[in-house]
């Protein structure tokens, strides 16, 4: 170990007790120490890091203008979805179907799930017939401070039934009634 | 003065990191045409509101086929309109918001979008924006604002164009824009 | 012979600087956690709009007196140390001193008084203190305090300077005495904005003198301060990395003139960006927001510049411990000692930083993270850890020097950076993530019936314990901190203290830098001159229609 400038000496860390055991135990301090440092936060970023490259943006929760049951070949769109304060306080849900196969479709919403897992029993079912779009509308009435989470969805066409629970984004609250 | 080689290189490199970066953002601001809020949403006095042809009755209004105004005022603490009522606008419209407030400074801010500005008392902010998605977005304030700030929010509700039924609630007085401006500001 | 054998006065004088830094720093620090813990939700113990009192003094205790008072103290120290000369008046010292501590006192008082509800004062107006939100009178007259205390200060190193430049007309300025000036010549010109409008604007107007105040002339005038302020905060940490850092590393800083250089382009540009805090106002013009964000751009070059300088230092000092190949000579650096050890990971901490602030930079950028939680998650990294944990460090190696005794518990001082790298990790991550999914900054509870927040990655509710966790081990960490500094005060003095003091030459040295950089006037006159390109057209059409229109009148908090 050489340097040109013999001003001073580098700095000695404090003499640390004679006895090696101690010398072994803080060295075993100092590598547990920087390996927790260095290795926790390189765990986390990269961790962020492959996560925001994976791409999955949003919880993939429905919200209006929203395509649900997208293995079925009809479409079914949200066209609202919206919570209404009243009194009564309701929810209502409007879906918008297509139905461009050659034989009638059946779509019933209900019943309804809140954020909080409570069951509100009630569903409706829209019939539009082959080559049609029609719309299934559905209202619940739900408690207060209850915030609409998650629908069940079945879907009917020829012998397949197709059924889904579909999350729910968090729907505006509108004073008054729908 | 003697620079070693590889710090030549870095600083070489950090030079080019920097213009590079400029260049993004200028090519964002010419090119791809995001406009940041300016000075051309006019001033207003914040006590006066309630002069103003459209802060006295904010909400939407329609100034074209496709293109709608929509005026805020954020006060202590809500949004008018966005938190009593949610604002329902037509998703792939051309809407401008003029925002200001009524009291002290608050944030605009559309979570997950970048419709973000301030509410200066005595300014207006005017942000030219279009929702290419349907769905329901949140606003909240982002600058404290007093005791209840965490409780200004609001909400906007993006629907598909074919189910918006134009605006409601407001008299559908088509502005042109050269009659917006300064409104009782004065010495 | 030590720093307190050498300088009794002056080290005095600095541990009453770091006493009064380190007391503002263990309160702050605390209000700290209960914010944390609050806005996740994970445990509130005082209501929510007491939250924004909470805010207010973590803001002003951290961002304004442990940092003011932290770098009066070091600077006092870095100047005393390379000029070998002592203050030109004792009583002097003790009048800026004092002057800082009666502000603080004043400034503290109201903020404190936003606890008890039958006390006619408050200050809920949170470190920016944004009009028309209004605070009682001592609130502003103490931050006027705060800032004169510091220009006193500046003063009292220029003194010496002066004294010590007739004595030796012909050298170069010493390093440490030059980035104490160059950062000083920064500061008189950025306090300008804040100064006058606190004293021409906010103090009158909350006595009731003027009706109304121009809330976007405020901010503006704050803003020009706001942003010079951070790199107040950044060059001491600057001067701890630059001179004292390659000696803990075991060598030698590799080039005096580039750092002059790094710090000449700081006085230059720290001021005329403070538009891109105001990204986003309105009554700005948009040419003036994009010369600011072309300014802040090239601010980045003095700390790219100054990552090669002392990451070459800290590999040069391993090498002459014998550090050998690649990159294993990293593992030759001294990570058994606290001080080093704060300042390489406070270092590391601020390249993140320093990137998150280029997002914040990138004018149209901003959109998607202004007053988000981004932000808070970006300058914990940058004032929370590249300059608070410096300070940390950097006290483990001066305060032996300062009070002539062995620093205790040395575990624990080991311990302490470490575990605040994990903690700022933990939380300043977590920040940025939520920041990204659009959670507000400064509000006490981020959650709402009407909106929800989707997250980039991750979930918001796992978003908000790493907070917490990140915010209690930062609480853990600082505990430590303030542990060994008061074990150490109330140890023993002793005969010699195991601290090597001396400081060798750098490798390039200051005969090898250009005359011109020494020349503070030159660079003092082209930084104003700058600033008013940046500021005066604006600034002037603010004041044109009204010094106080468009106005507002107060609104107390």
């Amino acid at each position: 170990m050489t340097h040109n400038d013999p001003t001073d000496d580098p700095e000695e860390p404090n003499p640390s007790p004679a006895a090696s055991p101690d010398d072994a135990s803080r060295r075993r301090l100092i590598r547990l120490l920087v390996g927790l440092a260095i290795g926790i936060p390189v765990a986390i970023e990269a961790s962020t890091f492959f996560g925001l490259l994976s791409g999955e943006r949003g919880d993939g929760r429905a919200d209006i203008g929203d395509e649900l049951l997208t293995d079925t070949p009809q479409t079914e769109t949200i066209v609202d979805s919206s919570v209404f304060e009243g009194p009564p306080r309701v929810y209502e849900l409007v879906i918008e179907v297509t139905n461009d196969e050659e034989t009638p479709y059946e779509l019933t919403a209900g019943p309804l799930f809140t954020a909080a897992g409570e069951k509100i029993t009630g569903s409706t079912t829209a019939e539009i017939p082959a080559g049609e779009t029609g719309e299934l509308n559905k209202q619940w009435g739900i408690p207060k401070e209850a915030t609409p989470a998650a629908v069940e969805l079945r879907a009917v066409w020829g012998d397949t039934e197709v059924s889904e629970r579909v999350a729910l984004a968090q729907p505006a609250v509108y004073q008054g009634s729908p | 003065m003697e620079i070693h080689r590889f710090e030549k290189l870095w600083g070489l490199v950090s030079v080019l990191l920097i213009v590079g970066f400029i260049t993004t953002i200028a090519y964002g601001a010419v090119f791809v045409g995001v406009e940041m809020v300016d000075a051309s949403g006019g001033q207003i006095q914040a006590d006066e509101l309630n002069q103003h042809p459209q802060f006295s009755d904010p909400g939407v209004y329609q100034t074209g086929p496709n293109s709608y105004d929509v005026y805020i005022v954020a006060e202590q603490f809500q949004f008018r309109p966005g938190t009593q009522s949610p604002l329902r606008l037509p998703a792939d419209s051309e809407i401008t918001f003029y925002v200001t407030s009524a009291d002290v400074t608050h944030g605009f801010n559309v979570v997950g979008t970048n419709v973000n500005t301030m509410a200066i008392p005595g300014q207006i902010a005017k942000l030219p924006v279009t929702f290419n998605e349907p769905g329901t977005y949140g606003i909240v304030c982002h600058e404290y604002c007093g005791a209840a700030h965490h409780e200004m929010a609001g909400s906007i509700v993006v629907v598909p164009p074919s189910q918006y039924d134009g605006p409601s609630g407001n008299t559908s007085v088509v502005a042109a824009p050269g009659d917006l401006g300064a409104v009782g500001v004065g010495k | 012979m030590t720093f307190i054998d050498d300088y009794p006065h002056e080290a005095k004088l600095v541990r009453y600087c770091f006493a009064v830094a380190f007391a503002a720093l263990g309160v702050g620090g605390l209000l700290g956690l209960v914010q944390a813990l609050h806005r996740t939700g994970v445990l509130r113990i005082i209501d929510s709009s007491d939250y924004y009192t909470v805010l207010t003094a973590h803001g002003v205790l951290l961002a304004l007196v442990f940092t003011t008072f932290f770098i009066a103290g070091l600077f006092r120290w870095a100047v005393t140390r390379s000029l070998e000369r002592g203050v030109v008046s004792q009583r002097y010292s003790w009048l800026w001193f004092g002057t800082l501590l009666t502000g603080t006192i004043l400034a503290a008082v109201p903020i404190l008084a936003g606890f008890f509800p039958n006390v006619p004062m408050s200050a809920d107006v949170l470190f920016t203190f944004y009009p028309p939100l209004q605070a009682h009178p001592v609130f502003y007259v103490g931050a006027v305090l705060l800032i004169v205390g510091s220009w006193l200060a500046g003063a009292d190193y220029f003194r010496s300077f002066a004294g010590w430049r007739r004595e030796n007309p012909d050298e170069r300025i010493p390093l440490q005495t030059f980035m104490v000036l160059t950062t000083m010549l920064m500061w008189y010109l950025a306090t300008i904005g804040v100064a006058a409008e606190v004293l021409f604007f906010l103090i009158p107007w909350s006595l009731g003198l003027i009706q109304t105040v121009d809330p976007l002339l405020s901010r503006t005038l704050f803003w020009f301060f706001g942003h010079p302020v951070v790199y107040f905060w950044l060059l001491p940490a600057y001067l701890v990395w630059y001179t004292i850092l390659p000696k803990l590393s075991g060598g030698r800083l590799l080039s005096d003139p580039l750092a002059r250089i790094v710090f000449v382009l700081f006085l230059l540009l720290s001021t005329p960006v403070g538009f891109h805090h105001q990204y986003v106002d309105p009554g700005i013009p948009s040419g003036y927001k994009f010369v600011a964000m072309v300014n802040t751009m090239f601010l980045l070059l003095p700390s790219l510049l100054t990552a090669f300088t002392v990451v070459a230092s800290m590999e040069h000092g391993a090498r002459q411990r014998g550090g050998k190949g690649r990159l294993n000579w990293l593992r030759a650096l001294p990570w058994d000692n606290p001080a080093f050890v704060g300042c390489a990971l406070a270092g590391l901490m601020f390249a993140a930083g320093g990137f998150s602030g280029m997002i914040n930079a990138g004018m149209n950028i901003n959109y998607l993270i202004h007053n988000t939680l981004w932000i808070p998650g970006h300058f914990h990294l940058t004032v929370g850890t590249a300059a608070a944990l410096t300070y940390m460090a950097v006290t483990y190696w001066l305060l032996p020097q300062l009070t002539g005794k062995e620093l205790a518990l040395k575990k624990w001082a080991l311990v302490q950076p470490y575990l605040w790298f994990v903690g700022m990790t933990l939380m300043s991550n977590a920040m940025h993530r939520g920041g990204l999914a659009g959670i507000p900054r400064r509000t006490a509870e981020p959650q709402y019936d009407q909106v929800s927040f989707d997250a980039v990655v991750g979930s918001v509710s796992e978003m908000r314990l790493q907070i917490a966790l990140g915010g209690t081990l930062l609480f853990v960490s600082l505990v430590l901190f303030l542990a060994v500094l008061v074990a150490t005060w109330l140890g023993p003095r002793v005969e010699q203290i195991s601290v090597n003091s001396a400081i060798p030459e750098p490798l390039s040295g200051s005969d090898h830098a250009p005359l011109v950089l020494d020349n503070l006037r030159l660079w003092a006159a082209i930084a104003v001159l700058l600033v008013i390109i940046a500021y005066g057209i604006p600034i002037w059409s603010m004041l044109a229609d009204g010094p106080f229109a468009p106005g507002s009148p107060p609104f107390p908090v």
